[in-house]
């Protein structure tokens, strides 16, 4: 499953640790704006994934995420989101199946999205592919997921 | 009708609390569901032991500093 915030919304937004076995991760939790936090979305399984790169030229190097998810139907609010996302740069996060969960984006390279629609024929898939791209890595987020409006 | 505000159950108030700037609902944390105010004990005490940074413990009341001192010196008479 996916996630989706906006680095807007988010009161405190946590960096990833300075050493070499904490840069891989972020291990404080964000902290929202009052009655903000994560938003959550089904992506069908084994349709979705993401990947890091190395870019750039030697002595210059840096990383580069991206992914791709695919979300089921054909409704308004997904038609919404589509449009908000279309306009909008933010953060993402996917759990992996063994919980692992990693954060796509940051506050000063965030993730760009695209998210358009497809209706298949009968016998292909009819939903959204959702895309994004960001520089930097995507460290593991080990607080887990916030659903829950901050007060 | 606004949902009602959600709360710690009784039993894991007296124990724990929610992390500053947080509420009480739903978490996914390391595989599990997270949902905070249908907490049992039992569940409260293995995540935060597995690291779960939303509930966090309550600081141990202590006993009132301030109590009667017994033996005070006494005045003497002139």
């Amino acid at each position: 499953m996916s996630y989706f915030t906006t680095i807007q919304k988010a009161a405190g937004l946590q960096d990833a640790g300075a050493t070499i076995s904490t840069i891989g991760q972020i291990a404080t939790p964000h902290v929202f704006a009052t009655t903000k936090c994560m938003k959550k979305f089904y992506a069908t399984e084994n349709k979705g994934e993401h990947k890091t790169e190395i870019v750039g030229d030697p002595d210059s190097q840096g990383a580069k995420d991206t992914g791709t998810l695919m979300v089921p139907g054909s409704r308004a609010d997904l038609n919404g989101m589509s449009r908000l996302l279309n306009c909008s740069v933010g953060l993402l996060f996917t759990q992996e199946a063994d919980g692992t969960i990693r954060q796509h984006g940051s506050e000063a390279f965030p993730c760009h999205f695209k998210m358009v629609y497809g209706s298949g024929n009968n016998e292909g898939y009819r939903g959204y592919t959702l895309t994004w791209v960001c520089y930097g890595p995507a460290p593991i987020y080990t607080p887990g997921l916030n659903f829950t409006p901050a007060p | 009708m606004p949902d009602k505000k959600k709360i710690l159950p009784a039993a894991i108030a007296d124990q724990y609390q929610v992390l500053d700037g947080h509420g009480v609902g739903e978490y996914h944390f390391a595989g599990h569901v997270v949902n905070l105010d249908r907490l049992t004990p039992e569940d409260a005490d293995f995540l935060v032991k597995k690291g779960f940074p939303y509930l966090v413990a309550k600081e141990p009341k202590t006993k009132a500093k301030n109590s009667t001192v017994l033996g005070a010196a006494q005045k003497s008479p002139d």
